[in-house]
């Protein structure tokens, strides 16, 4: 089993305020894991962490066995681009863009050119008709608008998906549905997940999980 | 993409956008208007007079005669006698002198008593001569020519009447309508005060002005009895140049020179001097500032027009003042405009950041924003300007005499539209920077 992230001795600090103490973290490929993360865990921090848009004060980072504690801020980003599709909670897309426009976002920052019908394949895949491409993303509804947001996640085929609380917007029955879709394209896509929420119902879905409270030994981010 | 996606986030905040488009496009205007009117001031003033070599009048400031000879603003402090103006216009450097003799009004445009040499020898813009629209040049005492606007503006026509007043105040109370003048001709329009101007025979001023028949006083005190003698009553403030004082003795001088002058006057306002060669133009004003009978001044129009150009240079750089503090308070609103739009796009800058923007594309992306509103405000203020000044064109030359050409678009022109743009670019990095900041700090995290 290869490492897709990797982390070592992470020690994060916001402001003096110690956030995040990881120690060893790993994540291997194909695998589907649920990190539980109450709020104030410093949830978001080891996101961006992974999406090298912090680095840490101390330890390293590797995703794809490259240290992004080593690379210069724009090499994370064009990194970040290529290698790694984000998902939030809500407000994903850009509202005045159409759906299309959204999706081809990705591709503009990826550097890539999406191949004829791939965008249409994998909207295909998300279950959303092709009548929605044009529409303007701000009128879709939130469940199909997480969906778009899938879209453009997988869009440069990455490596990795790192979804943050991206059913918190949606009610329950849409919210299962929602997982097993997105578990389902990532497999399709060969894509390594890494989801992160703090409802632990979502977690029989997934084959790992993980408590971020366990994993940070911080007594004061334990605390709070 | 980039511009696609700026266009597409600025379509979206569509009103206050427009707002701010506006606000720079009024500055634009006003900077473009002022500039414009600036230059078009300046043109119009150096065509007021040319042609002339000199202009002789009593001693006084340059820019004080300059002003009443050819302008028609203010008035003279003194006048030359005629036997002065015999001795200049005998001198054999002189190819042709124009007296004119000012002080009387009509409806609060100047009268001016000159000759028929005046039509001839009087040019304004690059040398054109004062053509005659309707009608002819005065032959008799008692026949005027009237300026293009002057006619426009009372509605006259060849062989009207018209009462001329005594003074050059707007309201004057003693009316020289024992002679009433007949219009004998309308001059063409010049963009030149000679359009504000009432032309009559040196010999009509003098006419209206010695007959005992006393000018009477407006209706509303004509029940009282007018003064004595009023001619002696004027006071200092009712500044008339004719030497009414002596108009009893009868004018001495021999040599009648006016064809047409039944009358000889006493003395002239200033007189427009024209040289048998420039070259000697110097050496002429010398020896007329150096007249020993009587205390006279000579001034060379191109030289004193400058002169006065530069005093009004404060008036323009008050106009510019005010148009870059307009400039200055639009683009402070659009800086606010962006700011105050950063807060709810957090969140767009976040989406950015996680597909991959860099931090600085969010600087990318202020700074286009900013610079497409103001090149587009910039281009409606030109725009609008220019279809202002088509759209007035004619409204402005009847109402006030204003020639105002065309706006051009010259080099200046883009000078102006371009620092606007840079402007604009500049303040734009208050936001972009601070967004910049926040982008690389919060990073993915939305409102924390």
């Amino acid at each position: 089993m290869t490492a897709v992230i990797q982390l070592d001795k992470v020690q994060f600090a916001w402001q003096q305020q110690p956030v995040l103490n990881i120690h060893h973290w790993q994540v291997n490929k194909g695998e589907k894991v649920f990190l539980y993360g109450p709020s104030g865990s410093g949830k978001s921090t080891l996101l961006n962490l992974l999406c090298g848009i912090l680095v840490p004060q101390r330890g390293h980072v590797r995703v794809l066995s490259e240290d992004l504690t080593c690379l210069k801020p724009g090499a994370r980003d064009r990194f970040r681009a290529r290698h790694i599709g984000v998902i939030f909670q809500q407000f994903n897309l850009l509202p005045y863009l159409s759906v299309r426009q959204n999706i081809l976002l990705a591709a503009y920052f990826g550097g890539s050119a999406p191949g004829a019908g791939h965008l249409e394949q994998i909207t295909a895949q998300l279950e959303l008709d092709s009548a929605v491409l044009a529409r303007p993303a701000g009128e879709l509804s939130v469940g199909q608008q997480q969906r778009v947001a899938v879209a453009r996640a997988l869009l440069n085929h990455p490596e990795i998906i790192i979804a943050d609380e991206p059913t918190s917007a949606l009610d329950t029955e849409l919210r299962d549905q929602f997982v097993d879709l997105l578990l389902q394209c990532c497999e399709k896509n060969q894509a390594t997940v890494v989801f992160v929420s703090h409802d632990k119902t979502l977690a029989g879905h997934f084959d790992q999980q993980q408590s971020l409270l366990q994993l940070s030994q911080h007594d004061e981010v334990a605390t709070c | 993409m980039l511009i696609s996606l700026a266009k597409a986030s600025l379509f979206s905040r569509r009103l206050t956008v427009l707002l701010t488009v506006i606000s720079i496009a009024v500055s634009t205007f006003i900077i473009l208007g002022v500039d414009h009117l600036k230059n078009e001031m300046k043109t119009s003033f150096s065509r007021t007079v040319s042609g002339v070599d000199l202009i002789v009048g009593a001693r006084t400031g340059p820019t004080n005669l300059l002003l009443y000879s050819v302008f028609r603003i203010g008035n003279p402090t003194n006048n030359i006698s005629w036997s002065s103006y015999q001795q200049l216009k005998t001198s054999p450097e002189v190819a042709w002198t124009v007296p004119i003799s000012l002080g009387d009004s009509h409806k609060g445009y100047r009268v001016m008593g000159t000759t028929a040499e005046y039509f001839e020898h009087f040019k304004y813009g690059q040398s054109q001569p004062l053509k005659l629209q309707r009608g002819g040049v005065f032959e008799t005492t008692m026949q005027a020519v009237v300026g293009a606007e002057v006619a426009a503006r009372l509605g006259y026509k060849v062989g009207d009447e018209i009462v001329i007043s005594h003074g050059t105040g707007d309201v004057s109370f003693t009316h020289h309508d024992a002679h009433p003048f007949t219009v004998s001709g309308i001059l063409a329009a010049t963009g030149t005060p000679v359009d504000q101007t009432v032309h009559v025979s040196l010999g009509a001023i003098e006419a209206i002005h010695q007959q005992p028949a006393r000018p009477s006083l407006t209706r509303g005190l004509s029940s009282k009895p007018a003064p004595e003698e009023h001619q002696h009553d004027h006071g200092p403030s009712h500044d008339h140049d004719h030497d009414h004082d002596q108009h009893d003795t009868a004018p001495s001088q021999t040599n009648h020179s006016g064809e047409h002058e039944e009358l000889e006057p006493e003395s002239v306002s200033a007189v427009l001097v024209g040289l048998t060669s420039r070259i000697g133009v110097l050496t002429f004003q010398r020896k007329v500032n150096q007249y020993e009978q009587e205390a006279l001044l000579g001034i060379i129009p191109g030289v004193a027009l400058s002169q006065l150009w530069q005093m009004m240079g404060m008036v323009e750089r008050a106009l510019a003042l005010i148009a870059l503090l307009v400039l200055i308070a639009s683009m402070l609103g659009m800086t606010t405009m962006l700011l105050a739009s950063m807060r709810e796009r957090e969140r767009e800058i976040a989406v950015l950041r996680a597909i991959g923007a860099h931090a600085s594309f969010v600087v990318l992306i202020i700074e286009l924003e900013a610079i497409l509103i103001a090149l587009s405000g910039a281009v409606l203020g030109y725009l609008v300007l220019a279809a202002v000044l088509v759209g007035l064109d004619g409204w402005l030359v009847s109402q006030y005499g204003l020639f105002i050409s065309a706006l051009p678009f010259s080099l200046s022109t883009l000078g102006y539209l371009g620092l606007i743009v840079l402007l604009a670019a500049v303040l734009a990095l208050i936001p972009a920077w601070l967004s910049y900041r926040r982008a690389l700090v919060r990073g993915l995290s939305v409102s924390a």
